[in-house]
């Protein structure tokens, strides 16, 4: 009955969705399943077997394995269709694989601008990543911003809906005002809010609006990499991992002190935000030249079943003198495959 | 070339975008939108198309630590 997958579709081929990525690592293989968001892990010798199935027939490969392993045979292709992660076809010629590229209209596609006392010139950051077609700006506050100060930083724009999402990441104030809050997402439809340190037993609901108890001090505490922290992304977004790096391809920052930076975090800066213009920073092959470390070039990660879903930390990596070496902050090992639940001290000590 | 399979064996796992409040988040049921979806489109002049005022696919920077209760 086993043999029974096999014998129907001896003359055909077996072919993974395109869509359907298998990722090889050092202890198994990952398949990411890019249109349904799903993952799925099996064996490495799957991995050798679906290269295989899409030159040889479903009986030449047959043919090809032992006795012994046609059962397994049997019930991967069940699974695997069952699973609707591919199909048999007669001719895989008629189905190339999906080009794997990577390109975005978007000279900048997130920044980062780090504030705590120093107010950078709002109206002028805007208006530059705005002519860059940055659509997304992430605004994280070291200090308590109240409604007013919001405003003041929000209102020094008038083209401000011309940004897809404005994250704004906020201290919890003592006085929490929220009428006022609230009247900053009524008035900036583009922007969130999330609240850390957050103390309030109120209830809130606001689709806009989000509190974590979680307390953040300074931009050392970006980079944490473990499991709950993926997010698997769409086909575009696995070829942007793919290609270039996750974390800083076409990104840019203003740190806290108003230095232009790739991200807040990295040590080097290209100037002070006032004076030189971000367009002038994206012409320095040192800045854009991060933007292409790829996973297959790091060490550790280049051996990770996770490297095309995983965002990489540049800034934060076990070898400071190394800008090829893992992130510091990450807690999988691909050798054993296992996540740690703890931070090793090191990781801790940056905390 | 010969390949030895292992035992077949598979296992999915479906990563959860969820929202913040989901994630060690004080309260917040996750409510009914206050603001209708209209509210969070609007037209940009200089792209000459609507567009939805969505977070990013992309993860920006990494300083919640989801894994934290
Ligand atoms: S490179 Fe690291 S520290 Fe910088 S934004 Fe990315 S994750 Fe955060
Ligand atoms: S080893 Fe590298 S690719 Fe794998 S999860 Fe850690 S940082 Fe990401």
């Amino acid at each position: 009955m086993e043999g029974h997958i096999i014998d129907t579709n001896r003359n055909n081929f077996f072919m993974l969705y395109a869509d359907c990525i298998p990722v090889k690592g050092y202890t198994r293989t990952m398949i990411c399943d890019t249109a349904n968001g799903e993952l799925f892990f099996v064996d490495n010798t799957y991995y050798d077997l679906i290269l295989e199935l899409r030159e040889l027939t479903i009986g030449e490969v047959a043919a090809m394995l032992g006795e012994d392993d046609l059962p397994e045979f049997a019930t991967f292709l069940e699974q695997m269709t069952a699973g609707d992660l591919g199909t048999f076809v007669e001719d895989p010629g008629l189905f190339p694989p999906i080009a794997e590229e990577w390109d975005s209209p978007f000279r900048i596609t997130d920044a980062i601008i780090d504030i705590r006392d120093k107010q950078h010139d709002y109206n002028g950051l805007f208006d530059q990543l705005n002519a860059l077609l940055c659509p997304y700006v992430q605004i994280r506050s070291y200090a308590e911003q109240s409604p007013e100060a919001l405003n003041a930083i929000l209102s020094a724009y008038d083209k401000l809906s011309e940004f897809r999402h404005i994250e704004i990441v906020l201290k919890y104030p003592e006085d929490f005002d929220e009428n006022g809050y609230r009247n900053i997402l009524s008035d900036y439809r583009m922007v969130s809010l999330t609240f850390y340190a957050s103390k309030n037993d109120r209830e809130i609901a606001h689709h806009r609006m989000s509190f974590i108890k979680q307390t953040f001090s300074s931009c050392e505490q970006c980079g944490i990499i473990n499991k709950k922290s993926m997010s698997l992304p769409g086909l575009s977004s696995f070829m942007e991992h793919k290609n270039h790096n996750s974390c800083l391809n076409r990104k840019i920052s203003i740190d806290e002190s108003g230095r232009i930076k790739n991200c807040p975090s990295m040590k080097k800066d290209y100037g002070d935000a006032d004076n030189v213009p971000l367009a002038e920073v994206l012409k320095d092959r040192a800045f854009t030249g991060l933007w292409d470390i790829r996973k297959d070039q790091i060490k550790v990660c280049k051996d990770c079943e996770f490297r095309y879903i995983c965002s990489d930390c540049r800034a934060y990596v076990e070898d400071p003198s190394d800008i090829y070496s893992k992130p510091l902050k990450c807690s999988y090992d691909p050798y054993t495959g296992q996540w740690e639940e703890t931070m090793h001290e090191h990781q801790k000590a940056i905390l | 070339m010969s390949i030895k399979l292992q035992k077949f064996e598979i296992e999915k796992k479906k990563l959860e975008s969820l929202p913040l409040f989901y994630n060690y988040i004080l309260y917040n049921d996750f409510p009914e939108a206050d603001a209708g979806v209209e509210e969070c489109v609007s037209f940009n002049e200089k792209l000459n198309c609507y567009q939805d005022h969505t977070p990013p696919e992309k993860i920006i920077s990494k300083f919640i630590d989801f894994s934290k209760d």
